[in-house]
Parts: structure tokens; C-alpha cells; sequence
């Protein structure tokens, strides 16, 4: 397979010829739907938090070290136009936190949370239980943060289980969808993802930080399973412990889950690049040309029969190959088709244009001779695999 | 950037990202309407969700990534269903090598089907996957090797 018969095979492929016009009609149409219900959420929401400000005045009065005070995530999810989320929020199956964390030039308070089904009025999907969580950005220094000033995706906000590695569960293999917005200089993130309730046996923890995928620069496991930001890491960051219901675990569920990812492996060494590649550099008129090429893993390299060892390879197998023939359990056609590729084998490792290997099962791996750098490897499941481009 | 939601930046970024969207979802999903529900969904979650881009790659990796979650959630639900996908999908079974081949990238694990499509088809190098899907350069390239090997011996397979 190359390239070029793989881009002919997906431009066989035809889609709708409106499709585009469909979809951009489609999407116009529910932006107005949404600007709509935007505006008529805003009214509501301005008597709401008219409300608020009124009781913590009053609040005031009374005690000197009054809170911060935030939206709550019943606001934050009105404010996204989630009256579903917005009710779950206030109702019995909801998990206030409130607790902050202090890094770097942030304040990060985690609200609460909310597990359930079908609380998305604008993404239902009516087969999985979702968790919806909402926390709460505000810098120390009192600048206000603003949808302009404040990049939502900076930061990452992510469950993680103790036990599993951060890779394995997180907001990627998650499926979440994460919102932000901001309200009286503070930023609320919302984020969506498959419930997590399935975890509730472990220790289960909403980590904040700056960055991206989880990776050992960030995050460390310790042997008991432990999650905890890496000594090293200076990105601004918070982990919060979740109080989930452990009544509400499936260990069966996370287990598969987990194992579904195919990533639940984890090591706090961070690897020499060296170590992953094959780096081959050549010398050119303007400089140096380095190739790197990913290392096959899992297996020993597989190293080529010299003219000799083939030879005699040739001979034995000659042997075997008449004997089955004798006794009948080869047809002719199969003994004459696999002495002409011995033949054809042995005559390009002669000529050197062929590469040849004896296997451990006692078969033959031909290929064209590599390149310098570029080398092959049985893996463990016994498939060969070579590291060139 | 200008957020997405006004007809001006719908129109571009549907012209824009539809066909690379509707062939990706393709190493998921068999059906070129399965296909097309996943990119849409995709689209409604850009729309619904509002996440802000720091520029066009990242807004492009968000639609890839998001567009991959929905492909693989119509391929489980089809998959729960007993819903046998490739049936559906390519009715008359892959005789033509196009069809072989794509039958062949469908059937790879989800974590190589996509790093072999952005890599053979988009053109992108190992660093620019890693960037756009969010995994480091060595697991790209661990995924590219592994799933070419993969499909090689699919291919293999088949035709003998």
C-alpha cells in the first residue's frame, strides 16, 4: 500500500452532494435557536442574580470573611441554556464542593457536580449516564477574567481515577465536551463527560492545570495508585478529591471501560526521545539531515541469513519439502511453487537486491534490502514490523 | 477568532473542514450516511459547546477529535444493536481494491485507524498528528508502524 492508493481508495468514496449546504442550513437554523434562547435565558438570569447580590449584602453585615461569591452550577448551567442541568444541579442527586485551591495567579474553586441521564436538552444521548461538573476561575490580583482575555483550552479539566493511568481516563477517553464562559470577571468552565459514578470505589479526582493531554511531565502515580501532579510541574494547578457514592461503582464497567482504552499503562520515567527513535543523520549540502523513525516495540531485531546460512537453509528445507511431497501431504504444485521462491530467495540474496530471515517457526521473511536505520522486529503477537516511512 | 454561530463562519468552516471530516469518520464507519451524521453532530457540538480556539490548527484538531468521539459512538451503538455495520455500509462486499482497502482500516483498532488516515491521506507528518490528536510524536509513530503492519497483513491475508 502507498499513498497514493490510499487516497484513491477514500476519493472513491461519495457523500451527499447537498451536504454542505445541508449542514451549514442546519447549523444557521439552530444558532438562531440558540441566540434566541440566549436572550430569553439573560432576562431571567438578571432577576435571579439580583437576588443573590441582595442576600450576600445582608451576609455582610453579619460576618466580615464573607465568600467569594460564585455563580452556582445551577446558574452556570442556565447560563448554557441547560434547565435540565440547571434542575439536576438543585436536585437531590448533586454534589456540592466548594472547595478552592490558590496557584499560581488563580483562585480554582470546584462547585460541584452532577451525574445522570438525558440532562443535556441540546446533546442527548440517550444511552449513556454523563457526569457534569462546574468550577470556577478568578485571578487572585482581581483582574477580571473575560470570554477575550481568557483561553478556555489553555487549561485542562479533567476526572482522574486513582488506580488507572491518567491516560487511560480522562477527558479524552471520556468523550467529554467541555464550555466556558465568563460572568463578572470570573470563568466558569462546564465540563461533560461520561459518568464517572463507575469509579466511585476508587478514589476519583477532578484535576485542573495547565496544559494538555496528561503525561508524566504533569502527573506522577505513585505504587498504591495515587495521582499527584508532578514535583517538577510549574503550570498552575488544583486536584480535588470527589465525594461520589461508592455504592454507586461498577467496578465491572470501569474495568471494561478502562481496558477498552487500550492506554492503562503508565510510567513516571520520562523517556530519552533517543530511546523511541531511530535517528539516522546524513551529511547534505546545506547541513544535516536527521530521520527519525519510531523503534517497532515488543520484540527482538530481526537479523538477515548471511549468503551461507540461507544456502544451507535452502538445502534442509529442499529436504523437507521432497519428504512431505513423498509422503503426500504437499501437493506439486505447492513443493514447485516453494522451491522456486527458495530459488528466487537465495539467487537476490546472491545478487544482493534481496534481504532474507529464517524465522523461529522455521520460515523464510524476504523483503528488498533496508535502507541504513531502517530495521525489523518480531513483535510479541508475531506479526514483523519494520520502523520505515 | 470570530466565534462560530454567524452565517459568515458557518459557511467557512463547513466549506472548509467537510471533506477531510466526512473521510475521516470513513475509518470508522462504514456508511457514507453514518458518515455524515457524525460530521454534523460534530458541528452541532461546535456550536452548542462554544469552546474558544487559539487559532485555525486548533480549531481544525477540535473538529477531528470531536468528529472521531462521534464516528466511534454511532459505530458502538450500531455494534450494540448487532447492527452488522459493514453490511449496511458497502452493501456489495469490497471486490474493488479501494474498497478492500477501506474495509481493512475499518477494521483496524480505533487508536491506529486515525493516525493511518491523517498520515496517508491528509499528508500530515508524525509531529503534526500528535499535535492535532494530542498525543506525543513516539506514540504517533508507534501507531502508524503498528497499524500499517496491520493492514499490510490484512491486505495480505485477503488476497491470498
Amino acid at each position: 500500500m502507498n499513498r497514493e492508493d490510499y487516497r484513491k481508495a477514500f476519493d472513491e468514496l461519495s457523500f451527499s452532494a447537498d451536504f454542505q449546504e445541508r449542514t451549514a442550513d442546519l447549523l444557521q437554523q439552530r444558532a438562531r435557536e440558540l441566540e434566541k434562547e440566549r436572550t430569553e435565558m439573560t432576562f431571567n438570569k438578571t432577576k435571579r442574580i439580583a437576588v443573590l447580590i441582595a442576600a450576600c449584602i445582608a451576609l455582610l453585615a453579619v460576618s466580615v470573611s464573607a465568600a467569594y461569591m460564585w455563580l452556582t452550577p445551577a446558574q452556570v448551567a442556565e447560563e448554557h441554556n441547560q434547565p435540565l442541568l440547571a434542575e439536576a444541579f438543585q436536585g437531590p442527586d448533586a454534589i456540592a464542593i466548594n472547595e478552592t485551591v490558590e496557584s499560581g495567579d488563580f483562585s480554582i474553586t470546584l462547585l460541584g457536580l452532577v451525574s445522570g441521564k438525558n440532562l443535556d436538552v441540546l446533546n442527548q444521548d440517550l444511552e449513556k449516564d454523563h457526569t457534569y461538573s462546574v468550577l470556577a476561575l478568578r485571578r487572585l490580583d482581581g483582574t477580571a477574567l473575560t470570554n477575550e482575555n481568557h483561553s478556555l483550552t489553555q487549561y485542562t479539566m479533567t476526572p482522574l481515577v486513582a488506580g488507572c493511568s491518567p491516560a487511560a481516563v480522562n477527558i479524552w477517553t471520556l468523550e467529554a465536551g467541555c464550555s466556558g464562559m465568563a460572568k463578572d470577571g470570573v470563568y466558569y468552565y462546564l465540563l461533560d463527560t461520561r459518568s464517572i459514578e463507575m469509579f466511585a470505589d476508587r478514589t476519583v479526582y477532578m484535576a485542573f492545570y495547565e496544559g494538555f493531554v496528561p503525561n508524566n511531565s504533569i502527573f506522577t502515580v505513585a505504587e498504591d495508585g495515587t495521582i499527584a501532579f508532578a514535583e517538577d510541574f510549574a503550570g498552575v494547578q488544583a486536584l480535588f478529591t470527589l465525594p461520589l457514592d461508592p455504592a454507586k461503582a461498577d467496578r465491572a464497567a470501569a474495568d471494561a471501560f478502562v481496558e477498552s482504552t487500550g492506554m492503562n499503562g503508565w510510567t513516571n520515567e520520562r523517556s530519552d526521545p533517543e530511546e523511541e527513535w531511530d535517528i539516522e543523520r546524513r551529511e547534505t549540502e546545506d547541513g544535516e539531515e536527521i530521520t527519525l523513525r519510531p523503534k517497532p516495540e515488543g520484540g527482538e531485531a530481526l537479523e538477515f541469513a548471511t549468503e551461507e546460512e540461507l544456502a544451507a537453509y535452502a538445502e534442509a528445507e529442499r529436504a523437507n519439502l521432497q519428504a512431505d511431497l513423498d509422503r503426500g501431504t504437499i501437493s506439486r504444485e505447492t513443493y514447485d511453487k516453494s522451491i522456486r521462491d527458495l530459488e528466487e530467495a537465495l539467487q537476490g540474496v546472491r545478487d544482493g537486491t534481496l534481504a532474507a530471515a529464517i524465522l523461529e517457526d522455521g520460515g523464510l521473511f524476504t523483503t528488498t534490502v533496508p535502507t541504513e536505520g531502517v530495521r525489523f522486529e518480531v513483535t510479541q503477537d508475531g506479526v514483523i514490523a519494520s520502523n520505515d516511512g | 477568532m470570530v466565534p462560530f454561530g454567524t452565517d459568515e463562519t458557518i459557511r467557512r468552516i463547513v466549506a472548509a473542514y467537510s471533506d477531510m471530516l466526512l473521510r475521516l469518520a470513513c475509518t470508522r464507519l462504514g456508511s457514507t450516511a453514518d458518515a455524515e451524521d457524525a460530521v454534523q453532530e460534530a458541528f452541532l457540538r461546535l456550536l452548542t459547546a462554544r469552546p474558544v480556539f487559539r487559532d485555525q490548527e486548533h480549531e481544525k484538531a477540535w473538529l477531528i477529535r470531536t468528529t472521531l468521539q462521534r464516528a466511534g459512538d454511532i459505530r458502538r451503538r450500531a455494534e450494540q444493536r448487532n447492527i452488522p455495520l459493514e453490511d449496511v455500509a458497502e452493501p456489495a462486499a469490497p471486490e474493488s481494491p479501494g474498497g478492500e482497502l477501506r474495509a481493512a482500516v475499518r477494521a483496524l483498532p480505533e487508536m491506529y485507524g486515525a493516525v493511518i488516515h491523517l498520515h496517508y491521506y491528509e499528508g500530515y507528518t508524525i509531529k503534526e498528528i500528535g499535535k492535532l490528536l494530542g498525543l506525543p510524536a513516539a506514540t504517533v509513530g508507534t501507531r502508524l508502524a503498528r497499524g500499517r503492519e496491520r493492514l499490510r497483513q490484512m491486505l495480505r491475508e485477503d488476497v491470498v
